[in-house]
């Protein structure tokens, strides 16, 4: 008799190592993401369960399946799935089990492959409530026979110590594949003591952070992100090299981006503009059309400040290519159904009131602070002086640009008002420009 | 050249700008077993830190004496990977970059197929000039250590204090009889209603006090020559006299023109009809109270965008369609010192978009908390100007109002109106400096090189680059004062080497190259008893007009020689096996 995974369900904790191990021997990654081929629950409040693959004699997944990609392994008794398969997931329908998934992270049909006969679940499962044994097994009923090698307790510490992070277990590999040179575990902190005559400060800003919106629901519901982790997620090294929303990997076709979120609202604290925010959205917007061409792409937005220079070309670029721009605050991000969001805006162009609109990602298009530990950075009593909002003042902003409060000390960038990569180039020239002037008068006059 | 060489080819991916339409798994092992190729790779950046450190480590341990990189235009990289070279102790002119990008993925979206065999091509060529490239030397001349400033505009004026202060020299031409340009024209100027006209006075005095500092009011410069760190210029002064002066760096601060609307735009050229200069100059000389026509003024209508955002295929002829930047800021600014002239006159405000960026958003608080009314139109329907029974009226569709059409009486109906480029043809002709679709000058990269033109030494500062609002221009004009600075104070400036060479051999001194050239770089030469003709490597400039002039082919240009192009040419006809 071939070996089968037999399971008992008393002996069974529901301590997940099995779904851990299963997913890091067919996908070499610990994350929720990486779908299991056996999973492990608990129902009705205490019965716990493995629910796993029967590779069943008459499969109804193999029957279905048009391409016939399902196929049976006569090494292992396990059906497995083979490069043929197109994707239609008729099989995820067709088990009565639901043990054959579709998993969209990594776009493919998972099911159990007995681990080509040397199943990773079964020789993980603490409790021995799975094992890979023939059938039938003659103390399957006998329980109280077979010595448990961990108590429940203990199964639970050692699933545990897992923390599902892929952090970092200092091993040391990275070290010696970064071809920069770039870690090292063994730095401490040392300090550098320089003379300078003059400093150049350009500490940057700070993000509004989005949990502050509390009616837009961010770190609340999943598939309300922020412009910065958007940018993560249509970068051309993005995780998994596809644009997906986090709450179950499912590539988004209808995308809102709500401007404004922490800039021009007073109910936050922050009267002023961040300057970047319409032009990053209608970016990402740009990249988004084309990494999900069917996706549609919604704009809420106060005013389209596109005022650099080619800026209004590129918004208008953008209206071409099909991104709607819909003129009003959003008001606030409710659920609705599959992580799915509501979004109540006022339709100011359509003249129709209050309206609301589902999605399924929203992405927040998040606005820019003062960095106020910039002010306190020299420590001999110097407070660097702030203006009305907390950036860093420049005490003569026409004539004498990144010039602050104290002498020989200059600002360049976004430490002293929000601005764009353009325009903080050319504040961090005029920088150097007055750094090297007051260095040059300084040593005239010695 | 029978020598062996030994190459190393990158084709870089860029992150999908080329692998989406190129197959560069394709193109590098096509290439791979060629002549005297070594290493051919694949790379994602190939312009990122860690893959330049792989190339380096792979030219020393392979010890290459060739590098090709098939990735993005020469414009964006060359000088990165020639970098890369230098690191690695390779010669920089053995290096080849192979545009990928421009030339090749983003050129032939639709076809994959022949887009890789294109890039194939491409990479072969740019393998067949490293092979037969050799190692070349800089010219390094001598900088001047002065720099000429054109426009004595805020921005001019103050870039000239900020070089003076460093110790260089500067020269100030300024085609009016009067400094100041726009700003001195103007009163109360946002953010701080600090006055234009004390802005330049005091800018003035400054120049004044220092004598490093020569102003050239009514005049122009009429004639440019030489090379980075070292040009000759002429520049024309009062009654037709000129002077020539030896300069390292140009700076371009030549303003802009305010856009002057067509007669009928708006009601344009109806009594009571003002741009927002016009209006600016009646607020600015107002007196207790506000008056047009002996009449108070009660109630006033502001138009936006009036010149700018034009659409693209509307009845306007070659439409400006960038934004102009600071007109928002300038009306709603204007509005406030209005309303602090009298705060009983009524001010309506018609906008597209209100681009109050950055802290200027609270000046459009302001206008709002003094009796402006801000009225939204949509792109597609433009206010309209009547008169009716000797009134003006502004007729708009209210988009915040679900687009129901309101009717204001004005009295003064004021075109917000946006900046357009100065026009300056013969300088722009002298400068041989680029302009961009907008009209403005160009600089060669928005981020990474903003003051910088592709003219070597030549930078562009304040509006001559785009709009601007009086502290983003100074703030600019620094910019270029740094850049100048850096370039002249360091004394030196390293030339490419690609200038003719003279075989001495087949040259029999007929003397047409001499008469070819305009830099007049050739000259005649005794050697060895036989006159042959010499190149003057200060003068020339590597353009090669004497070249198809000479009788027997004597003449070459250095890193591109015939024999290279006539390589790259073969590589390019061959068919892809």
């Amino acid at each position: 008799m071939a070996k089968q995974l037999i399971f008992t369900p008393n002996r069974c904790v529901d301590c997940k190592n099995c779904e851990m191990a299963c997913s890091f021997v067919h996908t070499r990654d610990f994350t929720k993401l990486a779908m299991p081929r056996v999973q492990a629950f608990t129902f009705k409040e205490d019965i716990k369960a493995v629910s796993v693959c029967q590779q069943c004699e008459d499969a109804p997944c193999q029957k279905v399946c048009p391409t016939g990609a399902l196929v049976r392994n006569p090494a292992t008794g396990a059906i497995e799935r083979t490069d043929s398969c197109i994707l239609c997931k008729s099989c995820t329908l067709a088990c009565p089990y639901g043990n054959i998934h579709f998993d969209p992270v990594y776009d493919e049909i998972v099911k159990c492959d007995f681990c080509g006969g040397d199943p990773a679940c079964a020789k993980v499962c603490p409790t021995r409530a799975l094992v890979w044994a023939e059938e039938p097994a003659p103390d399957i009923k006998q329980d109280a026979e077979i010595e448990r090698v961990f108590t429940e307790e203990e199964a639970r510490y050692s699933a545990n110590r897992c923390l599902d992070c892929a952090d970092c277990s200092e091993c040391g590999e990275c070290v010696k594949a970064c071809p920069a040179d770039a870690i090292h575990f063994d730095m401490q902190p040392e300090e550098i003591k320089i003379e300078a005559n003059s400093v150049i400060v350009s500490t940057g800003f700070k993000l509004f952070d989005a949990h502050l919106k509390t009616n837009y629901g961010y770190g609340k519901y999943p598939n309300v992100v922020t412009a910065m982790q958007m940018d993560r997620l249509v970068s051309p090294t993005k995780p998994y090299n596809r644009t997906m929303r986090p709450s179950d990997g499912k590539a988004p076709d209808n995308i809102a981006f709500v401007l404004c979120t922490g800039s021009r609202d007073c109910t936050i604290g922050n009267p002023l503009c961040s300057r970047v925010c319409c032009m990053y959205s209608i970016k990402q917007a740009q990249l988004l059309m084309g990494s999900l061409p069917l996706a549609d792409i919604t704009i809420y937005y106060i005013d389209i400040r596109a005022f650099g220079k080619g800026y209004e070309e590129f918004y208008q670029q953008a209206k071409e290519m099909g991104v709607y721009f819909v003129k009003g605050r959003v008001a606030k991000i409710e659920p609705v159904e599959d992580g799915n969001l509501s979004v109540f805006y006022e339709d100011i162009d359509g003249g129709s009131g209050q309206q609301q609109m589902e999605h399924d990602l929203v992405v927040l298009s998040i606005g820019l602070l003062p960095n106020m530990d910039a002010l306190n950075l020299f420590k001999n009593g110097d407070r660097l002086e702030a203006d009305a909002y907390s950036y860093v003042k420049e005490i003569n902003e026409d004539i004498e640009p990144t010039r602050t409060s104290i002498d020989g000390v200059f600002v360049a960038g976004t430490t002293s008002a929000a601005r764009d990569i353009p325009d903080s180039i050319l504040h961090a020239g005029a920088a150097a420009a007055q750094a090297a002037g007051y260095i040059h008068q300084l040593k005239a006059s010695r | 050249m029978s020598d062996k060489r030994r190459i190393g080819v990158y084709v870089c991916h860029c992150g999908g700008n080329i692998s989406d339409y190129v197959d560069v798994e394709q193109v590098r092992d096509a290439v791979k077993d060629d002549q005297d190729v070594i290493i051919s790779k694949n790379v994602m950046f190939a312009c990122s830190d860690a893959t330049q450190q792989e190339i380096i480590e792979d030219i020393e341990r392979e010890k290459l004496d060739g590098l090709v990189v098939a990735s993005c235009s020469p414009t964006l990289h060359l000088q990165t990977f020639k970098a890369v070279a230098q690191r690695a102790n390779l010669n920089p002119y053995q290096y080849t970059q192979v545009n990928l990008r421009e030339q090749c993925s983003w050129t032939h979206r639709n076809n994959m197929e022949s887009a890789t065999e294109k890039g194939i091509k491409l990479v072969r060529a740019g393998i067949a000039r490293t092979r037969l490239t050799e190692p070349l030397t800089n010219i390094r001349i001598e900088t001047k250590p002065r720099t000429l400033v054109i426009g004595a505009g805020v921005a001019g004026l103050r870039a000239a204090l900020a070089l003076a202060d460093l110790g260089l020299a500067v020269f100030v031409v300024e085609k009016e009889s009067e400094v100041g340009g726009w700003t001195k024209k103007w009163g109360k100027m946002f953010p701080n209603n600090r006055l234009g006209n004390d802005t330049i006075e005091y800018l003035l005095e400054q120049v004044k006090q220092r004598e490093n500092i020569t102003l050239f009011t009514d005049a122009e410069l009429i004639e440019k020559g030489g090379n980075v760190g070292d040009f000759s210029i002429k520049i024309r002064v009062k009654e037709g006299e000129t002077v020539s002066l030896d300069v390292g760096a140009i700076i371009v601060a030549t303003g802009f023109d305010s856009y002057e609307p067509f007669d009928g735009e708006y009601g344009y050229g109806l009594n009571g009809v003002v741009t927002l200069p016009q209006f600016k100059e009646m607020v600015d000389k107002s007196n207790g109270s506000l008056n047009f026509n002996d009449h108070q003024v009660k109630n006033i209508a502001y138009i936006y965008c009036v010149g700018s955002r034009q659409p693209e295929d509307g009845e306007i002829e070659n439409p400006n369609l960038y934004c102009s930047r600071y007109c928002c800021s300038a009306a709603v600014h204007t509005a406030s010192c209005v309303a602090d002239i009298d705060p009983n006159i009524n001010q309506y405000h018609l906008y597209r978009d209100m681009r109050t960026y950055g802290k200027y958003e609270v000046m459009f608080e302001n206008a709002g908390k003094k009796k402006s009314l801000f009225i939204r139109f949509d792109d597609e329907s433009s206010p309209e100007v009547e008169v009716s029974n000797g009134a003006l009226i502004v007729k708009v569709n209210d988009a915040l109002d679900g687009g129901e059409e309101i009717e204001i009486g004005a009295d003064l109906i004021v075109l917000v109106t946006g900046m357009v480029p100065r026009e300056n043809e013969s300088l722009t002709n002298v400068l041989k400096i680029p302009i961009g679709l907008d009209g403005f000058y160009n600089e060669i990269h928005p981020k990474l090189r903003p003051v910088e033109t592709v003219v070597d030494g030549v930078f562009i500062s304040g509006t001559s680059q785009g709009p601007k609002t009086l502290a983003e221009s100074v703030t600019s004009s620094l910019s270029a004062v740094s850049k100048s600075a850096a370039l002249l104070m360091k004394g030196y400036v390293d030339l490419e080497p690609f200038i003719a060479e003279v075989d001495t051999d087949k040259c029999v001194w007929c003397g047409e190259c001499e008469k070819s050239c305009p830099y007049g770089a050739i000259e005649k030469v005794v050697c060895d008893t036989k006159e042959v003709a010499t190149i003057i490597p200060a003068l020339c400039k590597g353009g090669g007009v004497c070249i198809p002039d000479c009788p027997e082919d004597a003449i070459e240009i250095k890193g591109y020689t015939d024999q290279q192009i006539r390589s790259m040419i073969d590589a390019l006809a061959k068919e892809v096996a």
